[in-house]
């Protein structure tokens, strides 16, 4: 299969690539079915953006707070908000699977994590070279949760993005996004250069993180 | 005239969009526009009354998202909104025009894949149409919906706290689908038996493309349709958004959904006063209502998948039902989830459409064991159910919490019986399963069934149960025990179909209790059954007999075209026979390491004729599980086939356990695991689960989202002395913070170890945990040496 991002899949299980061979099959299968079932749908828009100390304001009706985040980004003056979903199709199946066979459900849920990374890049490679074309730059994208952008904001990017309504994207009482394969997130466009890259050691989470050094990180 | 009578014999036609209104006042609209009712009333006055000025015979109230958890962050309270919004369409309308409250979405997602439960939901609406108590208005109108679950409980809170007329209108996508996958068949067989005055599509993509889906409602739904398409889909151009469908081409597409049978119009996100009046001076030229007769088919759905009785013989598993049935009692009293949606993969995959479903043991509380089922099941498939009980609590419960036309499973022909259960199936839009008994005991011929039939009949129909709703089970008989009357009942069953338009239904397998070779009577009777016009039987389709009958009934009446299914079935079965065959001779380490799950079952057989079971699980399994364990940790292999080899066990283990002294399965240690409230992931904790079920630990899984009060009171009931606690958000740390503060103060002697993608063995200390598992298998080492040295 020559689509199948082994590479992702491999690093959302967390297997070096070189390792994974005898588990090529049951990848394909699971890779086959959840582009059956997953129905991704994306929401997103551009607004006008001040960053001012540490607040986002974004077209005078909204605004978010990260000191480390503003810092970072404080020359830009557009924001892309994004969210995007697999749908509750995929949901329904991981459970589905957890139930009846656990390989398998592992390894959908690393392929179900990967195609919602892939399609949510595709999305933010669009969006970089469309500015690049208006002389314009983007930065890496963010998410609520991250750094010290606080996961409550989770509602403010449902809500810009109206993506309840939308393409089905909820929040449970504890901010956890439903359907579970699912992303929030922004970018900062701006006339000067952006970070493109970042530094775990900015991060909230850097002494607590699992991930060793970005490894499987949205970052 | 009011506006029941009125929409059953004339064209309505309700108003256009109001939010795409207000945008061009609020281009920058940051708060609920539900607000607006009380700061800026004149505003939507205004609106209304172009709307009405432009030929609406009907307006809308303002309070789409009026509702609790939308107005969360607002200072104005639902009923504040709600009684100004009404206030305002009165004020408006002056008398000319009705009105209606608009009851949208929530905006959460029901449990089990959300957070929202139903009671929660259902007080939220039931808060908005309180408010109508003072403020009456003509009818209520329940739209854009994308969860038929979700607009079920309005419907619902409707009927049970006003009397007032209600449309239920859902939106659904190009596939015709809806977000959470309801198709508009379904939507409709699901609600067209229930109180409900209108059924419509709204929003979406706009009226050119949503027409394919307005004439599929048309063919399924027995009420007038209501039909409010977006103005096309929108775009942005110079940052103003843009719908794609002018008056002119909306008004065209609108003439042919009036063509097709819609019968009540209007105009969602992007129309405009002008689309609405186009529409009006159409409507207003239009003489005469085109009315069309459907005969309705007998039809039972979950919430996307629709089994038409009409189409040829239905097969309904019966195995969830604890009568007879060891394991499955022993799995509902203890809740065991785990093995009862196996047991309904099982049936569908042998070919069961429908699952009955029987909690039926005193030991338990049946009313949330049932609820808890069919929430479960319906979470991870879409088969319909059937909900067999003889209690009317447990059965409105379920029909309460079913998303979609379920069967009862049953009503006799007792008066209080009658009276109880058919009400039950009027108000849910229920089939139901008349069984030929009443007040004098079973039938004693033939024609005692017919007439016990037909008195069944001639009540559900009293009580505005259509035919296609009835089935009747004229009873099987044990042979073995009332042989002369296995006829009768064949008889009568013939007798039913023909004399009367319902449907007949038999649970097959009762035939041969008590006899030798239990299957060939069974599909022996079948067979005669079929014969004589069954349409549906309740039986056990994993038998083999049984599906291979029905698979050759399905050829032999014509039902399965070319023989397609009988075909691929037979060539599926030498395959896998084929495959059994050339894997049976590899060891039961090989089997368990590689995880040859195929092999396991026949090795562990041959193994128990010469080796005690014990002596199997000490000598064989648990070395090859060390020799897993350690390869997994030496990065050998990975978590995928760890996993493998540890479900290849757990086959293992389900032979075995049958063979072991029941004091050793008495006494195998309790451990208690459970996804911290809040958090919804579990597959760690399943991992975690199945690896310390290898090692011969009784796991007591509480599942996901689970409150430290449930925490608390099972490591009471059960006496445990370990418990697991996972958690993959941020957010829901707090919970297991406290969750380990409670257990701590109440059971100090109870040790807790904890995981999951957010925590560090740092913060575990700094919670108090008495263990950090960095990985699955981590935990299994502590869990082995805690009950071994009491560490």
């Amino acid at each position: 299969m020559n689509n199948l991002p082994i590479n992702e899949i491999s690093n959302f299980l967390n297997i070096p690539v070189k390792e994974i061979d005898s588990l090529i099959p049951i990848i394909e299968n699971n890779w086959i079915e959840l582009i059956h079932d997953a129905k991704f749908k994306y929401s997103s828009i551009i607004l006008p953006l001040i960053i001012k100390n540490s607040t986002f304001e974004i077209s005078n009706q909204f605004s978010f707070k990260s000191s480390k985040l503003a810092k970072m980004l404080i020359h830009s003056n557009q924001i892309f908000f994004y969210s995007a979903t697999l749908g509750l199709a995929v949901d329904k199946k991981l459970k589905l699977k957890s139930y009846y066979n656990l390989e398998d459900a592992l390894v959908y849920n690393a392929c179900a994590n990967s195609l919602i990374e892939i399609e949510t890049q595709k999305i933010f490679d669009t969006l970089k070279k469309q500015q690049a074309r208006l002389n314009k730059y983007t930065s890496i994208r963010f998410s609520p949760g991250y750094l010290d952008l606080d996961l409550s904001n989770q509602n403010l990017f449902l809500s810009i993005t109206n993506s309840t309504s939308k393409i089905g994207l909820t929040l449970s009482n504890h901010l956890a996004l439903i359907p579970e394969k699912s992303i929030t997130a922004f970018s900062c466009i701006s006339n000067r250069k952006l970070p493109t890259s970042y530094n775990c050691s900015l991060c909230d989470f850097y002494n607590k993180c699992l991930s060793e050094g970005g490894f499987k990180c949205e970052f | 005239m009011n506006f029941k009578e009125y929409i059953k014999s004339n064209y309505l036609l309700l108003d256009g969009a109001m939010g795409t209104e207000i945008q061009k006042e609020y281009p920058n609209l940051n708060f609920s526009p539900e607000i607006l009712n009380i700061e800026n009333p004149e505003l939507i006055e205004n609106i209304h009354k172009k709307y009405i000025n432009s030929g609406s015979q009907a307006i809308i109230t303002n309070t789409f998202g009026a509702n609790s958890y939308k107005l969360s962050n607002s200072k104005y309270s639902v009923t504040n909104v709600i009684e100004s919004a009404i206030t305002i369409a009165k004020k408006a309308s002056l008398n000319k025009v009705f009105i209606g409250l608009n009851i949208g979405p929530i905006g959460q997602l029901l449990k089990p894949l959300g957070s929202l439960d139903f009671d929660c939901a259902y007080n939220h609406f039931k808060e908005q149409i309180m408010v109508l108590k003072n403020h009456p208005v003509d009818f209520i109108y329940l739209q854009t919906f994308s969860d038929l679950q979700e607009l079920r409980i309005a419907l619902l809170a409707v009927n049970e706290n006003s009397n007032l007329p209600v449309i239920a209108s859902m939106t659904f996508n190009e596939n015709f689908q809806s977000l959470t996958g309801t198709t508009i068949e379904a939507f409709a067989v699901s609600l067209r038996d229930m109180d409900v005055d209108a059924l419509g599509i709204n929003c979406s993509l706009g009226s050119h493309a949503l027409l394919p889906g307005i004439e599929s409602l048309l063919n399924y739904s027995k009420q007038p349709v209501l039909f409010q398409p977006n103005a096309g889909l929108p775009t942005i151009k110079n940052n103003t958004t843009i719908y794609s469908e002018n008056p002119k081409i909306f008004l065209s597409n609108m003439e042919k959904a009036c063509d097709l049978g819609v019968r009540i119009f209007g105009g969602c996100c992007g129309t405009t006063p002008k689309h609405i009046k186009l529409l009006s001076l159409y409507l207003n030229n239009k003489k005469t209502i085109k009315t069309t007769t459907h005969q309705f088919k007998t039809k039972i759905c979950s919430y996307s998948n629709v089994v038409d009785f009409d189409k040829g013989i239905v097969v309904i598993g019966e195995r969830i039902n604890p009568t007879g049935k060891k394991k499955i009692k022993n799995a509902l009293i203890k809740n065991d989830m785990e093995y009862l949606i196996k047991e309904s993969i099982n049936q569908i995959n042998s070919g069961a459409q429908i699952l009955d479903l029987n909690v039926g043991i005193p030991e338990i509380d049946q009313i949330s064991s049932m609820t808890n089922l069919i929430n479960e099941i319906q979470s991870v498939l879409n088969t319909p159910l059937q909900i067999d009980s003889d209690n009317p609590l447990v059965i409105e419960k379920a029909l309460r919490n079913y998303c979609g036309k379920a069967i009862i499973n049953s009503v006799t022909g007792k008066i209080s019986s009658l009276k109880t259960i058919v009400p039950l199936a009027k108000k849910y839009g229920a089939a139901i399963v008349g069984l030929t008994i009443d007040e004098n005991g079973l039938p004693k011929s033939t024609l005692d069934r017919v007439s016990i039939a037909e008195k069944i009949i001639n009540y559900c129909i009293s009580k505005g149960i259509p035919n296609e709703n009835i089935f009747i089970d004229a009873l099987t008989m044990t042979v073995s025990a009332q042989q002369k009357e296995v006829p009768d009942t064949l008889n009568a069953l013939k007798e039913i179909k023909n004399k009367y338009n319902v449907k007949t239904i038999l649970g097959t397998s009762n035939i041969s209790h008590g006899l030798p070779n239990r299957s060939v009577l069974n599909r022996t009777f079948l067979t005669m059954a079929l014969s004589n016009g069954l349409n549906a039987t309740i039986t056990d389709p994993t038998c083999n007999d049984i599906f291979e009958t029905i698979l050759a009934y399905r050829v032999l009446n014509g039902e399965d075209i070319d023989s397609i299914n009988y075909i691929r079935n037979f060539d599926c079965t030498k395959d896998k026979k084929d495959k059994e065959h050339s894997t049976i001779k590899t060891s039961l380490h090989d089997s368990i390491y590689y995880g040859y799950k195929e092999s396991i079952i026949k090795i562990i057989n041959d193994k128990l004729e010469k080796q005690k079971a014990l002596d199997i699980i000490h000598n064989e399994i648990m070395p090859s599980l060390n020799i897993l364990g350690n390869d997994f940790n030496n990065q050998k292999i990975y978590l995928p086939q760890l996993i493998r080899g540890a479900e290849t066990v757990k086959i293992a283990f389900e032979i075995l356990k049958e063979n072991l002294p029941k004091s050793h399965i008495k006494n195998q240690p309790k451990i208690l695991l459970a996804t911290v409230e809040g958090d919804v992931h579990d597959i760690g904790k399943n991992i975690v689960k199945i690896l310390l079920e290898n090692q011969g630990f009784n796991i007591i899984d509480l599942g996901k989202d689970v409150s430290e009060t449930i925490i608390l009171k099972t490591i009471e009931k059960e006496n445990i002395k370990l418990i697991g606690l996972s958690s993959l958000m941020t957010t829901t740390l707090p919970s297991m913070e406290k969750t380990i503060k409670l257990v701590k103060e109440n059971h100090p002697n109870v040790a807790i170890m904890v995981g999951g993608a957010v925590l560090t063995f740092e913060y575990s200390k700094q919670i108090k945990a008495d263990f950090y598992g960095k990985n699955a298998q981590e935990s299994v080492e502590f869990a082995k040496n805690f009950f071994l040295k009491g560490i």
